[in-house]
């Protein structure tokens, strides 16, 4: 006998492409195995970091095999309803296509509105798609749970999709898209194995530097490595981007970073609305209060609400630890 | 219902299912330090201060969210905690511009307070006055340089059915911002719900003191005795309705009611209307129109349902008409004589300015001073206390026995003088039950010659939309209905000084009061006011409209 979906996606090993990088085959069971009369699907292309077009790139190219996995989620777990929720540029681009795509399917386009980064968060998407404000629910009950109007909903990002359509086909090669950008001879998105390390990733895409630099690794909430760091495998690596070590002024970089966060974020908490604010202002006025960043770093660690806060911290935290050692630029 | 039972630092407590931890603490007097907690609301989780660990779970919890549990072991103090209780509270009170002399909130502020126990001193980064200011028509002002973005003000003004207030952002940041295409029902809820003191009424202080100072004018005073207890824990014990009294006849005041006898007025024509459409054929509830707040919210949210409304003004402005009437009957020139109410409510200083209240083109009250402000207003008195113990009671008109305690007694009163009139017999024991469903809504049903009569009672407007809902689907569901827009009724009222979480109780009335009223000098009253009875009580509610702001420009 054939083998079910979800044993094909965990015996492909397949995790969640949107970043926190969860096994989607428990969460496609545990919504499978809910007894809710009423479930959801949403298939999330909120691809919130400005640069990066790596769902933008599936969408373009592949986007029968995303519809395709989104089709096989409806029949797989249950549900009677799917989502495709888009960032603007996306939904006017594939709109049109999509409808051809979906027509007669339960499958419904919903447009992100311009509220920032946060739009692109799971239970945040839920309270848009509910109509209300743009800001994150509690966690948990997890959205597996207790999701989209009250029903379980699966939610998993374009990419993750693709990968299931491809794994029901068979074709799947334990392959992702890698973004590269920065300083590089070839910017662009690249198809390569699943736990390449990122120097494999930079030399694969011809992309090696001769010249002193790091790298930060999943966008502006990445973290930052040095050259003597990025040999070993990673998992769920979507974008590279290369600095000049030389070249780049930290101050704008940082000023860049929490401008992002500062605008990004839903302005609930505290520590997220305050704090990307003041270390904005600091990198603005090109003068740290180092005291005062380790406890605003320290305050999102602990006291963030949602994951935007905590992913916030990440970043921070490596940006000053690697280039900022002991309250010097090091840069 | 099962009790969970579990442990704040040690000490064995005990919850309901669904409770939060917070909720649990404060029942036990366990203080908690965090700023946007309301206990009427869904909690905000904004300010990230009330955060506690939990045995053998990883990481903080902010306790105003986080649901109890059986044997759970919650900690509130740790070197960890306060430290990002310190952050957070700097990062706050970083974008607060600390006008704290002059702030509504000083006494009960949880900001003043944090500050006060981790020692900070107050500076602010930023500097006051650089968002404009909005002012919600004659009643609020909102001061966008105090808020620190916790929300609660958009949630009440949502629950309210209103929507006025909504963030936007602006900048990088959200602010809260007046919604274009809605209007503000002025009930003040903002102003209870705001931590940080951004709301406040709209001054009538300068306007009453000028009234008073010119020594020519014939100035009265009203006030509802639901607030006299609140004016104690503001002022001090000696502040019963007594001394208020003396106090505002030291301040001038000529004559001083109370505005239950307003009430009175209200009930008997209330009464007569309720027997008139029940004699309708196509019968329509009857809306009480004594909240100015639920009266807009009607006009501009529900216009379907204007003629539901009563066509009697509220009690205030109906006893307003009536003292200026008999005034002038008396010989006393009708530009010299001012009212002067004081209420728990910031609507009214909206609804002493509707044209379609004036009679013979005089406003029947000049002047709301919510409880606050006459709190502030007696705070600025030279005179000391036994001074004005010495004022006589004289011209001082206080209903005892039979003063109107709560909206629920209007109600109650009402009922029991329609029973009256239509069976000539007392109706006794009446008793309310909850509404499923309706937040803060009681109903009862009075059987009156064989005809039914349901009668709902809903304080806030979360509940009393849910009523119109319900009479829209079905307009026999109920006969009369009487909402308060504020959650709490007039007691919970935006003029009201804020309180603590803890200690809204302080707020009831007062059991024993002592009241006393020359009889034959309200009969006067009262029947120099029978011949222009329908121009001192009725008006005609109309469709408003977000540029038709109805209020006349002052004299």
């Amino acid at each position: 006998m054939e083998k079910g979906i979800i044993e094909k996606l965990r015996d492909s090993q397949l995790r969640g492409r949107g970043g926190a990088g969860f096994e989607t085959w428990i969460k496609w069971k545990i919504v499978k195995e809910s007894l809710a009369e009423q479930k959801y699907i949403i298939c999330n292309g909120a691809d919130g970091e400005i640069e990066s077009s790596k769902d933008g790139f599936i969408l373009d190219n592949y986007l029968e095999d995303v519809v395709n996995g989104i089709l096989i989620a409806i029949s797989e777990v249950g549900a009677q309803k799917a989502y495709i929720f888009l960032r603007k540029d996306y939904f006017d681009k594939y709109k049109e296509r999509l409808s051809v795509l979906t027509v007669n399917q339960p499958i419904v386009l919903f447009e992100k509105p311009e509220v920032g980064y946060i739009g692109g968060e799971e239970t945040t998407i839920c309270e848009i798609i509910e109509g209300r404000e743009a800001k994150p629910r509690l966690k948990p009950p997890y959205l597996a749970e207790n999701g989209l109007f009250g029903c379980p909903t699966l939610i998993n990002n374009v990419e993750t999709f693709y990968c299931v359509s491809k794994i029901a086909q068979g074709d799947y090669k334990g392959e992702r898209f890698y973004y590269v950008s920065g300083k590089v001879k070839n910017k662009g998105i690249f198809v390569l194995p699943d736990n390449a390390s990122i120097r494999g990733v930079l030399q694969e895409t011809g992309n090696c530097p001769d010249f002193d630099y790091f790298v930060q690794v999943g966008g502006y909430f990445g973290q930052i490595y040095l050259p003597d760091e990025i040999d070993s495998q990673f998992s769920a690596i979507s974008s590279i981007t290369v600095f000049d070590k030389n070249e780049t002024d930290v101050y704008c970089l940082v000023e860049e970073i929490a401008e992002f966060f500062h605008k990004g974020n839903c302005d609930k908490c505290t520590p997220c609305r305050e704090g990307s604010f003041l270390i904005c202002e600091m990198a603005k006025n090109k003068s740290f209060d180092y005291e005062k960043v380790e406890q605003i770093i320290f305050s999102l660690e602990n006291s963030s609400f949602c994951a935007f806060g905590r992913n916030m911290a990440i970043s921070l935290k490596s940006i000053f630890k690697k280039l900022i050692k002991n309250g010097k630029n090091q840069v | 219902m099962e009790k969970i039972k579990f442990k704040i630092n040690g000490q064995e407590v005990e919850g309901k299912i669904g409770e939060t931890i917070m909720s649990v603490a404060l029942k036990n007097k366990i203080n908690i330090l965090g700023v946007c907690y309301c206990p009427d609301l869904k909690p905000e989780s904004s300010c990230r201060l009330c955060l506690v660990s939990i045995a053998n779970r990883k990481g903080f919890f902010t306790s105003c969210n986080t649901k109890i549990e059986q044997g759970m072991e919650v900690i509130t103090d740790s070197p960890e905690i306060e430290k990002i209780k310190r952050i957070n509270f700097e990062l706050i009170f970083s974008k607060h511009s600390q006008n704290c002399f002059s702030c509504r909130r000083k006494k009960y502020c949880k900001l003043l307070k944090i500050a006060r126990v981790y020692g900070f001193d107050l500076k602010s980064s930023k500097k006051a006055g650089l968002l404009e200011k909005y002012q919600f028509g004659p009643s609020i002002i909102f001061d966008p340089n105090k808020c620190i973005n916790c929300n609660n003000c958009v949630q009440v003004c949502h629950n309210q059915g209103v929507g006025f207030l909504e963030t936007r952002k602006v900048g990088g940041f959200s602010r809260v911002t007046p919604c274009d295409s809605r209007d503000c029902i002025y009930c003040g809820q903002c102003l209870s719900h705001c931590p940080s003191g951004a709301f406040e009424e709209v001054s009538s202080i300068p306007n009453v003191e000028q009234i008073l100072a010119n020594k020519q004018n014939y100035v009265v005073f009203q006030f509802s005795s639901v607030m006299v207890k609140s004016l104690k824990s503001e002022l001090g014990r000696n502040w019963d309705i007594n001394f208020l009294s003396k106090a505002l006849k030291k301040m001038g005041a000529k004559m001083i009611f109370d505005t239950s006898f307003g009430v009175d007025v209200v009930i008997e024509e209330e009464s007569k209307d309720l027997i008139h459409r029940l004699g309708e054929k196509n019968r329509q509830c009857l809306f009480t129109s004594h909240c100015p707040a639920w009266v807009k919210f009607i006009e501009f949210y529900y216009p379907e349902f204007i003629s539901s409304l009563s066509n009697n003004r509220s009690p205030h402005m109906i006893w307003g008409g009536h003292i200026k009437n008999y005034l002038t009957t008396q010989g006393i020139d009708p530009a010299k004589i001012f009212v002067i109410s004081i209420a728990p409510c910031t609507s009214k200083k909206y609804e002493v300015l509707r044209p379609e209240l004036e009679t013979d083109g005089i406003r029947p009250v000049d002047a709301i001073l919510t409880t606050n402000e006459v709190c502030l207003l007696l705070q600025k008195l030279n005179y000391n206390l036994a001074e004005i113990e010495k004022e006589s009671l004289k011209n001082v008109f206080i209903k005892n026995k039979d003063a109107y305690g709560s909206n629920e007694d209007i109600i109650k009163s009402g009922l029991r003088a329609f029973y009256k009139k239509k069976t000539g017999k007392e109706l006794n024991g009446q008793e309310f039950k909850k509404i499923e469903g309706v937040e803060n809504g009681i109903e009862s049903d009075v059987l009156i010659d064989g005809k039914l009569v349901r009668v709902a009672v809903v304080y806030g407007l979360l509940g009393a939309k849910k009523i119109l809902e319900i009479l829209k689907n079905n307009p026999n569901a109920y006969d009369y209905l009487e909402v308060m827009a504020c959650p709490r009724g007039c007691l919970g009222g935006g003029g009201q000084p804020i309180c603590d979480d803890a200690s809204t109780d302080d707020c009831l009335i007062e059991k024993d009061m002592n009241g006393y009223f020359d009889v034959a000098q309200i009969a006067k009253i009262m029947n120099a006011g029978l011949k222009k009875r329908k121009e001192i009580c009725k008006t005609e509610y109309s469709k408003a409209t977000k540029n038709n702001k109805k209020t006349s420009t002052d004299r």
